[in-house]
């Protein structure tokens, strides 16, 4: 590696950094002060790129399209508060991972209806399109530059703001105790929507700023979204100072990570190795790092002082949640009576549906992963984001294994399990440590790592994925080649977790697992390690995640990073969040509606997300109990006549 | 001379620049209820966090049985039989009144690393749980959920947990707060049952408790302890009168 390079990539490291800072320092803010939850704030900073396009087609002006996209970001980011945000911040923080998500499928499907799904492009202003001379001979582009300098102005711009000024005074007051500084007859309100309203902005300025050298398509909001995530939990929430730190690092360490790992590796191992792990580990250092801080600090580097989960205190507790009434109905009829229905599906479905065949299979698949999570989010008050992670997990195993040649259930699927629950054992050592906001953004960002480094495996298929020649076999059988076979095994194995899963939340782990949710310092006062419980469910969850990634790679022949997005987090916690929390039943119920009215809206408009995603706003927003609430709702109304 | 069931040795604990607990010796003998008074402020639940082990001191020691556990985690501690109750409500509230202590009995019989069977169908578990909440007499609640009770049940039910930890050595943080004259006649009634059985540390405002159930008396203010002895050697203390319990006693 020679010094220029180096130059070079310090420099577009630092842009990165910038950029980074630009939208975490927003989102730290939000955190901070509203112990608010956006996963939303990516799409805003997708929105300021797509304005500027649009604006720029409008007036022909980069500085115009600028001036027109900042504003309306802000008028957007204010509208959003005001008619959804400002309704969930006295909700848990559950809540306001669906709704923001329920956001970010609206938006992002918004854009591909509006603008189209293909990329797009914005030119630079002229006077900043050229090359500068760097002081080391090389040339480097002026609008990186640009944004470099700009980005260091905007953060110089709101360190004044923040400590001098009587509002920077109070959003430094409200991350420390909001409570607080309401009693004390400030408009916190008021406060909210400023800050709101300028985080949304700076995201937009980035996205802005970053179009001309980035193209221009939905879901660009996504990726940058997690890295922010990562810059803010390593930062220390609420901490602008920690943000602009832990944001140039990150930035710093993943560019110089991608340019030198092939290089640095090169050094301990062959060169064709080298290219094989070097980019694999390039895209995980950031989450190392990440690891790292948080298992020694878990409140990230620079804490807001006297946070409440800044000591680590207080779990991710959901309120207690209302009982669905499919729980006051005698244990076991209501499953007996949905395990019926699976079993009947093939012979009812005229033998050769095999698109309903596929599509029941693929819902009994899903719903051992949703079961699995509710054992961690509706008994262990574990919200974990990240439960995509064990699915792809089982299925590359799977995966993996078949492409060398080793294709039996004997051997395929205990390493299948035992890899996704090492996997879960390994991060929950990390994850457990922390608490509230942490805790689901550390768990995200695992998964994150997962999916960058199943991208980046080129001997795997990369980004495309990977096929598998046949389904594997059982003792040399080829038992799962036919559907309707299949089909069965896939409801042993539903029906097996189910009883599983219902087995442990009533043994006595079962029972510490729900008493450390309700109450964790009264657990450790009775002399329960909360910490080893919690770890030993979060294995199991990975475990049953697993499988659950086991069976799909068979059902579908094909295993992609796609399988462990964090979008596919999302909408499991969203089908378990449909069905009531805690309640295994409800696990399984809200996966099939979740799934079949997916399956159903799509084949309505290829951008049904922009119907589901408000859908899912307005059910945060009216029935927070899920389904179950709606239910009950309806059942009381018709009670009362 | 018997080995103290408790003994702190120069305790100390500062919040920022406020010393809270300040060079604090105090021994509680086996079969002992010494009881910890003192205004507001004073730091009796700070005290009562470090001996659980919910706060560590900055300096001291802190000896339970002979053993120093001043570094040793809560969940350690209580295995031991170190127990507590809470100032504040701190139950399951949605668990149910017999589960609530039948996981404190759980706690105290063979491991909780048990995946299958029915943990509400361990008789074991649910006998010794009924017969603690018998001696609080909360009998007739044990199916209601516990976010269901009444204050003064809740508080009886926290001693019920107490109980059915079988502790070595229980800690009492305010058992009396918030509860009427009936119902704290009632604990009064209860503890003084209880006495004798194990140590007790009682950290309590109601004088009529104290007086009535102590064995000696340690009075804490701003963080030291300013006298130590008999409910009437405490009593008659001119300091005690002066800066404490003034009138109201005298």
């Amino acid at each position: 590696m020679s010094l220029s390079l180096f130059v070079v990539q310090f420099l577009n490291g630092l842009q990165l950094g910038v950029l980074l800072f630009l939208i975490a320092a927003g989102l730290t803010l939000v955190f901070g002060v509203m112990d608010f939850i956006n996963l939303a704030h990516g799409v805003q900073y997708m929105l300021g790129a797509y304005l500027a396009v649009m604006f720029y087609g409008l007036t022909g002006s980069f500085l115009a399209a600028l001036a027109l996209a900042l504003v309306v970001a802000l008028a957007f980011g204010l509208v959003l508060e005001f008619v959804v945000f400002r309704h969930l911040y006295h909700r848990n923080h559950l809540d306001h991972v669906i709704a923001t998500f329920g956001i970010i499928l609206f938006l992002n499907s918004g854009v591909k209806l509006l603008w189209g799904a293909a990329p797009l492009t914005l030119p630079m202003p002229e006077a900043f399109s050229g090359m500068l001379m760097l002081p080391t001979g090389q040339l480097y582009p002026m609008w990186r530059v640009v944004i470099i300098v700009s980005g260091l102005a905007v953060a110089a711009l709101l360190y004044v703001l923040v400590s001098y000024t009587r509002t920077g005074m109070l959003v430094r007051a409200g991350a420390t105790n909001a409570a607080m500084v309401s009693a004390l007859g400030v408009n916190i309100r008021r406060l909210f929507m400023i800050v709101f309203g300028f985080g949304a902005m700076l995201a937009g300025f980035a996205g802005i700023m970053i179009a001309p050298i980035l193209s221009v398509e939905p879901g660009m909001g996504d990726t940058v979204l997690i890295l922010a995530f990562v810059v803010i939990v390593i930062g220390g929430i609420g901490s602008i100072r920690g943000a602009f730190l832990a944001a140039l690092l990150i930035g710093l360490v993943d560019t110089l990570g991608r340019s030198f790992a092939v290089d640095i590796l090169r050094l301990v191992m062959g060169p064709s190795q080298a290219r094989t792990v070097g980019p694999a580990i390039a895209s995980m250092l950031i989450y190392l790092l990440m690891a790292v801080v948080l298992y020694a600090r878990p409140a990230g580097l620079f804490p807001a002082k006297g946070r409440r989960d800044a000591a680590g205190g207080g779990n991710a507790l959901i309120a207690p949640s209302e009982v669905p009434p499919w729980r006051s109905v005698p244990g076991a009829v209501i499953p007996a009576l949905i395990f019926l229905a699976f079993a009947v599906v093939p012979v009812a479905s005229l033998a050769h549906e095999s698109y309903i065949l596929s599509l029941v299979t693929r819902v009994m698949i899903v719903a051992i992963a949703a079961l699995a999570l509710d054992l961690l989010v509706g008994y262990g008050a574990m919200i974990s984001f990240g439960h995509a992670a064990f699915v792809g997990l089982g299925a590359y195993t799977a995966g993996i294994l078949a492409s060398h040649g080793i294709g039996d259930a004997v051997i395929t699927l205990p390493v299948a399990l035992a890899v996704s629950a090492a996997f879960a054992w390994l991060t929950g050592l990390v994850i457990l440590r922390t608490r509230g906001v942490y805790f689901i953004m550390i768990t995200l960002a695992f998964s994150q790592m997962v999916y960058f480094t199943a991208s980046s495996l080129a001997p795997y298929g990369g980004d495309d994925g990977l096929t598998l020649a046949a389904r594997n076999t059982v003792m040399g059988f080829a038992a799962f080649r036919d559907d309707t076979a299949f089909y069965y095994v896939v409801l042993a194995f539903l029906v097996g977790s189910f009883l599983l899963c219902r087995a442990i939340v009533a043994s006595r782990f079962g029972r510490v697992l729900r008493g450390a949710k309700e109450n964790p310092t009264r657990m450790e006062t009775l002399g329960f390690e909360v910490y080893r419980y919690q770890l030993t469910a979060y294995a199991i969850a990975g475990a049953l995640g697993g499988l659950s990634g086991y069976l799909l790679v068979n059902a579908t022949e094909f295993v992609s990073p796609a399988y462990m997005s964090w979008q596919r987090s999302g909408e499991l916690i969203i089908m378990l969040m449909l069905g009531g929390m805690g309640s295994l039943t409800g696990a399984i119920l809200g996966t099939v509606a979740f799934l079949l009215s997916e399956e159903w809206l799509s084949n309505i408009t290829e951008h049904w997300k922009v119907i589901f995603g408000p859908l899912l706003v307005l059910i945060i927003l009216f029935f927070p109990r899920g389904l179950g609430g709606i239910l009950s709702e309806l059942t009381g109304r018709l009670r009362r006549g | 001379m018997a080995e103290p069931a408790l003994e702190l040795q120069a305790l100390r604990k500062n919040f920022g620049g406020l010393r809270v607990t300040d060079d604090v010796d105090l021994v509680v003998m086996p079969g002992e209820l010494h009881a910890v008074i003192g205004p507001n402020g004073a730091g009796k639940t700070t005290l009562i966090n470090q001996i659980s082990g919910l706060l560590a001191p900055d300096a001291g020691r802190v000896l339970f049985a002979g053993e120093d556990v001043t570094h040793v985690p809560v969940h350690s501690r209580a295995a031991r039989g170190l127990a507590r109750s809470f100032q504040i409500n701190s139950i399951l509230p949605g668990f149910s009144v017999l589960e609530n202590v039948a996981l404190a009995v759980q706690a105290r019989s063979g491991s909780s690393f048990r995946f299958f069977g029915n943990a509400a169908h361990e008789r074991a578990l649910n006998e010794r749980a009924a017969a603690a909440l018998a001696e609080v007499g909360l009998d007739g609640r044990a199916a209601v959920p516990a976010g269901h009770l009444s204050h003064g049940e809740k508080r009886a039910l926290e001693l019920a947990i107490a109980l059915a930890m079988e502790p070595k050595l229980l800690l009492l943080d305010e058992p009396m707060a918030g509860t009427g004259r009936e119902e704290s006649d009632r604990l009064i009634a209860l503890l003084a049952s209880l006495k004798g059985r194990f140590p007790m540390v009682l950290v309590e405002h109601d004088m009529n408790a104290v007086f009535a159930l102590a064995d000696r008396i340690s009075v804490l203010i701003y963080g030291r302890v300013l006298a130590c002895g008999r409910p009437d050697e405490v009593r008659r203390d001119p300091q005690v009168v002066a800066a404490y319990l003034g009138d109201e006693m005298a």
